[in-house]
């Protein structure tokens, strides 16, 4: 084998690809693009975890706020049914009391003699 | 006066198709196949082909991808790490920016392109200044598809793709129809639209929706996205997407996408929604089927059939023939046409079922087939006779049940 023909066989065969370079420029150039932008993606996608990690703290703080609230008014609202089931229990006991009240026999008596005066003043005049 | 008729210089655009793949070794090739006669067909415009493979993992197929790519004169490339479909969008990007390209388009690996797609995407481009996007009219392309009821058996042919695509350029040319977003199946992308709208979004993971989010990033910036109708592409559908996994069976989108979608681009579903309520695409679907149905029962010859069966087997004798069909008691106005799974109707006006189909078609039928009784196909009978057009009756049945 001649030295020429040594060379030729040993020499990386320069095919142009469609894009009018060779396929190793291609990679080259591509591998480049790959690589800045993988990392302009992290830049990115770093920016993006730091933006919702403070999106999230904000939030968070937000639900802690109105779940604080939300307590807060659930205990007012506890206290008022409380007063509102005593204020019932109170009425109840009334209406049972007016009940005894109308139903003795010194309420009916008194009832019946109101009446009679109210009668007796009638024929009169 | 100048008496010089001669054309102005043509532009001659540099376009760049990017081609995304992911595995897809029972349907890459044919892609492959159909991108390498690009360069040898007569395309008016400079076009280079990439192949971006995005680390496929199937056993050896990045390196048969490679050898294929070589053997058709396409650029190939090998991520070394999995970007996902969005990234690999976006490295196609970058590289028509970096090597200075006018168009670039963004291509599935399951489809055969038509040999005029370059010139027909690139004439829907350039007839306004403010088109940032152009899909191709395709059987599979969202809801603006162009339906075929065979696609899968009839339309995955080169010759047959080249011929359809070939016939809706004569019909529409550089016709374009506003969509609400482009189709990321095949998308091609101006320049001035990349650098005003930057790249697909990560966000969007592996891959779905990334398009409709671009698209309306360009629709923001004041670009238009529009569908080129002088143009076909057969795609599979959804088999990249499929293939990467990005789709479980049954599925057919990527819900958390969508409510990206939702939330960044609130209008974007009513807008879809009107353009769908509007229809504006159906009086061009009925168009390019009435010329494809018809060209082909012109130049292949057609049998007009007075038959109650309502779907249209080819021809038996097998010579191709178009058969167009009536109702023989003329129950139905229409008359149905249907070649290759493209199914046209044609309006019977008062002049008759023969004067109708034989203006539609441009000639008169190589004969007329009688198969089931009625007034309509007694009518039709006489009036082909009439006219030397032979008859055959050929009874099947007793008329209706």
């Amino acid at each position: 084998m001649t030295t020429a023909e040594s060379t030729q066989d040993s020499a990386p065969s320069k095919e142009v690809s469609a894009l009018g370079i060779d396929s190793d420029e291609l990679t080259r150039r591509l591998d480049r693009l790959n690589l800045t932008q993988a990392l302009l993606d992290f830049e990115l996608a770093n920016a993006r975890v730091l933006d919702l990690t403070a999106r999230l703290v904000e939030s968070n703080k937000r639900v802690l706020t109105l779940q604080s609230e939300t307590d807060g008014a659930l205990l007012e609202l506890t206290a008022a049914r409380q007063g509102l089931d005593g204020a019932r229990l109170d009425i109840a006991e009334l209406q049972r009391r007016i009940a005894d009240v109308e139903s003795s026999t010194t309420y009916r008596a008194a009832r019946t003699l109101g009446s009679l005066g109210r009668l007796r003043r009638f024929l009169r005049a | 006066m100048s008496t010089d008729d001669s054309p102005p210089p043509r532009t001659v655009a540099r376009v760049l198709i990017a081609v995304l793949v992911y595995n897809g070794r029972e349907f890459v090739p044919r892609t492959i196949s159909s991108l390498g006669r690009l360069a040898d067909s007569t395309v008016s415009h400079h076009v280079d082909v990439v192949v971006l493979d995005d680390a496929s993992p199937e056993e050896g197929w990045s390196d048969e991808l490679a050898e294929l790519c070589r053997s058709h004169g396409l650029g190939y490339y090998c991520s070394p790490r999995n970007l996902g479909i969005p990234r690999n969008m976006s490295l196609g990007l970058l590289l028509a920016e970096d090597r200075s390209y006018d168009f670039v388009v963004i291509l599935n690996s399951d489809v055969i392109v038509p040999a005029n797609m370059v010139d027909a995407m690139v004439a829907a481009a350039m007839s306004a200044s403010d088109i940032g996007t152009v899909t191709a009219w395709s059987n599979a392309s969202s809801i603006f598809s162009l339906p075929n009821e065979t696609a899968d058996d009839v339309l995955s042919d080169q010759a047959v793709v080249d011929a359809v695509s070939a016939e809706l350029f004569d019909e529409f040319a550089a016709t374009t129809l506003d969509l609400p977003t482009g189709v990321g199946f095949c998308l091609m992308i101006s320049s001035s639209a990349m650098a005003a709208v930057g790249l697909f979004d990560p966000v969007f993971g592996r891959g779905y929706c990334e398009e409709v989010d671009w698209c309306c990033r360009a629709a923001a910036a004041g670009f238009r996205n529009v569908l080129a109708l002088g143009t076909f592409v057969y795609h599979v559908g959804s088999a990249t997407n499929r293939t990467a996994g990005l789709l479980a069976p049954g599925e057919e989108t990527v819900t958390v996408n969508e409510d990206i979608i939702d939330q960044r681009h609130p209008g974007y579903r009513a807008e879809l929604h009107a353009w769908t309520e509007r229809a504006p695409l159906d009086p061009f679907v009925q168009r390019a089927l009435a010329r494809l149905v018809s060209t082909r029962a012109r130049t292949a010859g057609y049998v007009l059939e007075a038959s109650w069966l309502r779907r249209l087997d080819p021809d038996p004798s097998g010579d191709g023939r178009v058969r167009i069909a009536v109702d023989p008691d003329g129950v139905g106005p229409l008359v149905a046409a249907e070649v290759d799974g493209w199914r046209s109707v044609v309006p019977v006006g008062s002049d008759g079922i023969l004067a109708a189909v034989s203006s539609f078609v441009g000639c008169r039928p190589d004969e007329v087939r009688i198969h089931d009784r009625g007034s309509v196909a007694e009518r039709l009978a006489e009036l082909a006779t009439a006219s030397g057009v032979p008859v055959i009756v050929r009874h099947r049945y007793p008329e209706r049940v």
